[in-house]
């Protein structure tokens, strides 16, 4: 981490969908899939966005990229030459440059490459798109690549159907490493791995940072993945981010009920630890049909009628300055971590 | 470990192959275990380890063209002593057992349950192909019971709704509701929870865990998540290219992993106990099927591989504690020591 400003910050970012129905596309309905979240990612920094399925997790990840236009709120950007760039009102020139340096790797390893394409040609794809170097250059580059991200450089001829899923997860790090990136923006990417695998594409992504000081803004649903690999990380729940701290913080002593909640339903990681711990019922809910007051008052056990009425907003913990919670009484919850 | 203490399945010497045009995969070669009543097992390994393919070839509902070449699966159910791999696929024994003897569930209720079809009708299906004669007054009420039971509720109004009316939790609540309706003795979960989230997972191990004891059936859960094993399992049997390569009671296997795969896969769980240290993986991957290393074929991948040993000899499933095998020759042998 550098003691610089942040280079990506986001603020009261928003995205919303609307849901329209008839042949007017008469708008019915709207769903706020990221509401006003707020975080911001250091040089060689991993962020971590943890939440169930609906949370808005991916959704912001498009939403930085520009492959969904954000309703409001800000997105800067700081590239490499020091310019700050705001995300949401650039034009298409400008955001050209922005995507060479804010790459995506994506969680289903089997179709984020392109099966007609040699491995050559789709780690390629992204330096053909900026014209960067000759033909001879380009492979060089990629060889380069393939044996950054442990694999043979001798099979750049070969397709993809020819490689394994961590294999494959490999050549989608290459590519994305392809064009130098600031920020790289994981979404689950280890989520169709087995363990094994998926242990050595985290230790693989680890040593990248470390020589090529990349940040990650790491999207999974898997805590312990998270518990292990970021260093702060923010919690979502229906487009919110209910927790933002520095992990082992957040793993520690959860401030909100919802981050407890998800740290208990975590299976256990030996046998012996196991044994009854809260549970939480019931499922998310619709985004489209928010409950009213705080999301998770209808699931949370603590709710009071506060909670049922108004939205707590995410404030910074007076014991804690580098945490933030939005939790009307996370000053009073005394909530159970994990050890170790 | 068991109250009653007898055996409900015996698997001997199981053979599963596909025998394809480039050659055959034995995805089952040569598994043999016995699984007690009201037992939990849990059967682990990286995908392609042949762990579906073993549990579905005990209802031989693998996919075509596997094919049990060798072996015995004999269940001990309510009906009397059988041996499910010396029956036809399409014979009326094995179907009787499908469903009424041992339920199986799969990964995905989206695929496993048609969308045309109400819950109800799916259900009362299920019920009625094992009573023809229940009316539908009745099996109505066996369908109601067992959606309460398994935490759906309003059970009796969603008997009309579709599976897509449900939200993903409830959609595995309804698999297993349809898989016990006919009580079986045996459940087999196929990675029951790999397509919910870890709020909703939680919810469903621990609904499985209730139902097997009010239900007193055992259950095989299938899965590649050693946390799941952890939270809910017995027994362990640890799979690797269509061989069990340890077994053991699940404190044991956790405490005492033998296997060098099975130490690899406990190690490579990420965990804050290795904060931002590399995790342990297994080097490279699951070998290709059609090309097999010989000898132990964990070799290629294994740190304490011996030379001359494990590339020649496939070694066997020797005990180093009662209860507890292991398929690996640095234990072969060591039985006193342990």
């Amino acid at each position: 981490m550098s003691d610089a400003g942040p280079i990506l910050s986001v603020k009261d970012l928003c995205t919303y969908f609307s849901i329209t129905r008839g042949v007017f596309r008469r708008e019915v309905g709207v769903v706020k899939a990221v509401d006003e979240i707020s975080f911001s990612i250091h040089k060689q920094e991993t962020v971590a966005l943890v939440g169930e399925s609906g949370c808005g997790k991916s959704t912001t990840v498009r939403t930085i990229l520009r492959a969904i236009r954000p309703t409001r709120g800000e997105i800067v950007f700081e590239s490499k030459a020091g310019d700050l760039i705001d995300i949401p009102s650039v034009d298409e020139h400008e955001m050209r440059r922005v995507r060479q340096e804010i790459r995506m790797v994506f969680q289903d390893p089997f179709r984020s490459l392109n099966p007609r394409m040699t491995i050559l040609d789709n780690v390629a794809e992204p330096l053909r798109n900026y014209n960067l170097g000759t033909a001879a250059e380009r492979r060089d580059r990629v060889a380069e690549l393939m044996s950054q991200v442990g694999l043979d450089a001798n099979h750049l001829g070969r397709y993809p159907h020819a490689f394994s899923g961590g294999q494959r997860q490999r050549i989608g790090l290459a590519r994305a490493l392809a064009l130098q990136p600031r920020i790289i923006l994981a979404d689950e990417p280890t989520s169709a791995l087995d363990v094994s695998v998926q242990a050595q594409i985290l230790n693989l992504m680890q040593s990248l940072q470390d020589q090529q000081e990349i940040s990650y803004l790491f999207i999974t649903h898997d805590l312990n993945v998270v518990r292990h690999f970021s260093d702060r990380s923010g919690v979502m729940y229906l487009g919110k981010i209910v927790e933002m701290a520095p992990t082992s913080k957040l793993f520690s002593k959860p401030g909100h009920p919802y981050t407890a909640a998800l740290l208990a339903a975590c299976p256990v990681s030996h046998p012996r630890l196991r044994g009854k711990r809260d549970r939480i019922s019931g499922d998310v809910p619709d985004p489209a049909n928010r409950p009213a007051g705080c999301p998770f008052h209808p699931r949370c056990k603590f709710a009071q009628d506060i909670c049922k009425e108004e939205e707590p907003e995410l404030i910074r913990r007076s014991s804690s300055p580098d945490r933030t919670v939005a939790c009307h009484f996370s000053e009073e919850l005394d909530l159970p971590g994990v050890e170790g | 470990m068991t109250p009653s203490g007898d055996t409900l399945l015996r698997v001997e010497d199981l053979h599963t192959h596909f025998p394809l045009r480039d050659g055959t995969v034995k995805a089952v070669d040569g598994v043999s275990f016995s699984l007690e009543r009201q037992v939990t097992v849990g059967l682990v390994g990286e995908s392609g380890c042949g762990k579906s393919i073993m549990a579905q070839s005990i209802l031989q509902i693998q996919s075509w063209p596997g094919q049990i070449m060798a072996g015995s699966i004999h269940f001990n159910g309510n009906t009397g002593q059988l041996d499910l791999a010396a029956q036809s696929p399409k014979s009326k024994q094995l179907r009787q057992v499908r469903g009424k003897g041992i339920a199986y569930i799969h990964q995905e209720p989206m695929a496993a349950l048609s969308l045309l079809h109400t819950v109800g009708s799916q259900i009362l299906e299920a019920i009625h192909v094992h009573d023809r004669g229940i009316d539908k007054e009745k099996a109505a009420d066996i369908a109601v019971e067992m959606l309460d039971r398994v935490g759906i509720p309003n059970a009796r109004s969603r008997l009309d709704d579709y599976i897509f009316n449900f939200s993903g939790g409830m959609r595995q609540r309804v698999m297993i509701a349809m898989a016990l309706v006919n009580r079986p003795q045996l459940l087999i979960a196929d990675e029951p929870t790999t397509a919910v989230d870890v709020t909703i997972q939680a919810q469903i191990l621990e609904l499985l865990g209730e139902l097997k004891d009010q239900l007193a059936m055992s259950v095989m859960i299938i899965t590649h998540d050693l946390g799941v094993i952890a939270e809910m399992a017995d027994e362990v049997m640890v799979m690797y290219l269509g061989k069990i390569v340890e077994r053991g009671p699940v404190l044991e296997i956790f405490d005492n992993p033998k296997h060098p795969y099975t130490r690899a896969l406990i190690e490579s769980i990420p965990s804050g106990a290795h904060e931002r240290g590399k995790l342990a993986t297994v080097r490279g991957t699951v070998p290709d099927p059609f090309s097999r290393p010989s000898g132990c074929a964990f070799r290629d991948r294994c740190d304490h591989a011996i030379q001359g040993t494990c590339d020649t000899d496939v070694p066997a499933l020797v005990n180093v504690a009662p209860d507890h095998e292991v398929r690996c020759f640095l234990h072969s042998g060591k039985i006193e020591d342990e």
